[in-house]
């Protein structure tokens, strides 16, 4: 097992990947380090709690299909003896009752299997920054509002003022929460791709562009005249409406 | 009441029983009068020679002088007598009624010998073609009658009529004709009307009991069809007479067998495309490693088709659509989506959208509906032209592609799991040929359908439609021409392209 040793005083953000299969288990250690986290590893429950004890991990990847204790189960137990402790689990089962279930009981965010590793990445990231940002963090809730507007980062769904879904791509997904929690901040092209993972997927200035004259055609009445992305001339864009989080 | 169709049993049967009764009454009926008019007739010549005896024992006890006068008053309506010295010449007759009518009056007639006695028989059949002439020639040679007798006897002889010439004791021959009227009326209205009504209240109940008798033939036609869409549904009652009630036994047992069958492969089939997903996750992270970027793209598209196969499969064997709960969708973004990203997959994808559609649906599964076809457009179909009609009764989405679309025999076929329109074609671009199945079943399960019909720009159109059951909720003061929101969604190398048709005005999508 290539466990990865998460010192108590780390900088680098340390996961913990419990999954039966050891091969997934070796394969995501190497990429996930490469992408800047430590990462330790464990096949079941019993390696869990051992993990958790001996390091300070900053959130737990936990497969649904386990050996013994299943990891509704173990998501179920964590909540109470680790509340705040973020977990992202991946299951096998497209259920979208599966879903439903994982997020109800806890979980912070779901990843149905075979999943790209860029995903994971994506997800995992935009865990942490809900979860280790004390300014973004205050509250644990992941509803934000906006002019009647309803987004749920951990559903991933966008509601209008009507209660409608309005289904955006998972790209205008990421880059509306970026915007949603940097609200009344300008941002230029490059901080958006940087905040919304894009770089790593080798995306360009121009992409961004796209991704908001995309966002801004399901959300504006009037595409000329934007209400909640504008352009903030010289540097990017910038979210002007007033954001709550409950 | 449903009219049934002229080859139904029901037709069938009751008209062999209206028939059969039919043709038994008119038997009956022929039979009866046959019958009537053989006792009517026989009862008839007991009379005339109840009336002839009467006349002749009368005339044998009055002296010849007054034997004129007595006989006209003996006449009647329908009996004449002549008085004279011969008898009527005879006439060739051998019919039965003049044999009974003479042993009848042997036998009445005590003090006659038989060839005192002569009978003849006329009917119109033999006498009255010449019109009555022989009958008078007849008269004439017998006697001399005063001129209006004459005619009224041979008015008489219209009628069949017997010619009686019988010899009194003292040896004059007293003549007779007696009108032999015996009619019975053939179609007597009392027994007519009765027919009628026995003929209408057995047809009736015929119609009744065969309609009772084929009511199983039609239920278990309708559950044959019903299983052929819904192998789950409920098992029939088992009702009415017991060799119906074992015909639904054996067809509940067969549902049950397939439905068992149905479940395993079911059952199977989801075991093995989820048991698939570890193995293609694994692939998936080892691809990582592959340093070539041109290689890893390769392996990664491939493993995203053997992932889309089998999530295809899954929701094939499990039926999402029921499972999911409905919300309401802004259809407009979601078409939007759907395009948006088969064109950054590369995919030639344009989408003609208005305001937003607010919709009723499961979504994920109108997602997978709309997917599916969008995407089998753009693959073999070179490019597809979405649009988007929402009306106050339903939402028709319209996809035309530039291909070379599907013949009009195969349009129902490939509807059907596992088809391949052309298997040359689809070997290289893979997918399990699932995808129009599965957006058939999920369009249905919506209350709508999907139809294939010829582009008018060549290629293929392919519609949905989707009832709209809950109406739309008009959001606000939208509609307008400066609300048309068009997605062009297709970047290449010619930049950026406009496909909206039918778009009254481009807004410009730009930062």
């Amino acid at each position: 097992m290539a466990a990865h040793p998460c010192s108590k005083n780390h900088k680098r953000p340390c996961l913990l990947v419990v999954d039966d299969d050891r091969e997934i288990r070796d394969l995501l250690s190497p990429l996930l380090t490469r992408s800047g986290y430590k990462v330790i590893t464990a096949a079941d429950e019993r390696s869990m709690q051992e993990a958790l004890v001996s390091w300070h991990v900053d959130l737990v990847i936990l497969d649904v299909m386990l050996p013994g204790t299943d990891g509704f189960s173990i998501c179920r137990n964590l909540r109470v003896t680790a509340a705040h402790l973020p977990i992202i689990m991946l299951t096998a089962r497209g259920d979208p009752t599966d879903r439903i279930v994982g997020l109800e009981i806890g979980a912070d965010d779901y990843i149905p299997k075979p999943f790209d590793v860029r995903e994971l990445e994506a997800r995992v990231r935009a865990v942490l920054r809900r979860t280790l940002h004390p300014t973004l963090g205050e509250s644990s809730s992941s509803i934000f509002h906006f002019a009647e507007w309803t987004l749920d980062a951990r559903q991933r769904e966008l509601r209008d003022p009507d209660g409608t879904l309005v289904d955006l791509t998972s790209g205008e997904f990421d880059l509306l929460l970026v915007f949603v929690e940097r609200a009344q901040t300008p941002l230029t092209r490059d901080q958006l791709l940087d905040l919304t993972g894009a770089h790593i997927a080798g995306l360009y200035d121009r992409s961004i562009d796209v991704k908001i004259s995309r966002l801004r055609r399901k959300m504006e009445r009037d595409a000329a005249t934007p209400e909640f992305i504008k352009t903030a001339r010289g540097i990017g864009y910038q979210f002007t409406q007033a954001v709550t989080r409950r | 009441m449903k009219i049934p169709h002229l080859r139904s049993v029901t037709v069938e049967l009751v008209l062999l029983f209206v028939g059969a009764l039919t043709i038994a009454e008119a038997l009956g009926l022929g039979w009866r009068y046959a019958d009537r008019s053989a006792a009517l007739k026989a009862l008839e010549i007991v009379r005339i020679a109840d009336n002839i005896a009467v006349v002749v024992s009368l005339a044998n006890e009055t002296l010849p002088g007054s034997r004129t006068k007595l006989l006209d008053n003996l006449e009647g309506s329908n009996l004449y007598v002549v008085w004279s010295q011969e008898p009527w010449p005879k006439i060739n007759s051998t019919e039965s009624e003049a044999g009974a009518l003479r042993r009848l009056l042997s036998r009445v007639l005590t003090g006659s010998k038989s060839e005192d006695i002569a009978v003849q028989y006329l009917h119109n059949d033999r006498f009255m073609p010449p019109g009555g002439k022989q009958v008078a020639s007849l008269w004439r040679k017998a006697g001399t009658f005063p001129e209006p007798l004459r005619q009224t006897i041979e008015q008489l002889a219209l009628e069949p009529s017997f010619l009686v010439s019988i010899r009194l004791q003292d040896g004059t021959w007293l003549n007779l004709i007696a009108a032999y009227v015996s009619t019975v009326d053939f179609w007597p209205l009392p027994s007519m009307v009765a027919l009628a009504l026995i003929t209408v209240a057995i047809a009736v109940a015929s119609i009744y009991a065969i309609a009772r008798l084929t009511a199983p033939y039609k239920y278990l036609a309708a559950a044959a069809q019903r299983l052929g869409t819904d192998v789950h549904a409920a098992p029939l009652p088992e009702r009415g007479a017991n060799d119906v009630v074992a015909a639904i036994k054996a067809f509940n047992e067969m549902q049950s067998r397939l439905e068992r069958l149905v479940e395993d492969r079911t059952q199977m089939l989801a075991a093995v495309s989820h048991d698939l997903r570890t193995p293609i996750t694994r692939l998936k992270l080892r691809a990582e490693s592959i340093s070539s970027p041109a290689l890893r793209l390769k392996f990664l598209s491939g493993l995203d088709e053997m992932e889309r196969m089998v999530s295809d499969l899954l929701c094939f064997a499990k039926e999402d659509a029921h499972s999911e709960s409905t919300s309401r969708v802004d259809l407009t973004a979601m078409l939007l989506s759907i395009c948006d990203d088969l064109s950054d997959q590369g995919y030639l994808v344009s989408c003609c959208v208005g305001e937003r559609v607010p919709f009723y649906c499961r979504p994920v599964a109108l997602r997978r509906c709309l997917g599916n076809i969008i995407h089998n457009a753009a693959k073999y179909g070179v490019r597809a032209n979405v649009s988007l009609h929402a009306e106050q009764q339903e939402v028709r989405i319209q996809i035309d592609d530039s291909g070379t679309g599907i013949p009009l025999d195969m349009r129902e076929d490939v509807f059907r799991p596992f088809f391949r329109l052309d298997q040359s074609r689809c070997r290289d671009t893979g997918g399990a040929g699932l995808g129009l199945t599965i957006a058939r079943s999920i369009a249905r399960a919506h209350g709508g359908d999907i139809i294939l019909e010829n582009a008018p720009s060549g290629g293929l159109r392919v519609t949905i439609l989707l009832p709209n059951i809950n109406g739309f909720s008009n959001v606000s003061g939208e509609a307008g021409l400066s609300d048309v929101r068009e997605a062009s969604a297709q970047r290449n190398e010619s930049g950026r392209e406009s496909d909206c048709d039918q778009r009254p005005k481009t807004t410009a999508v730009e930062t």
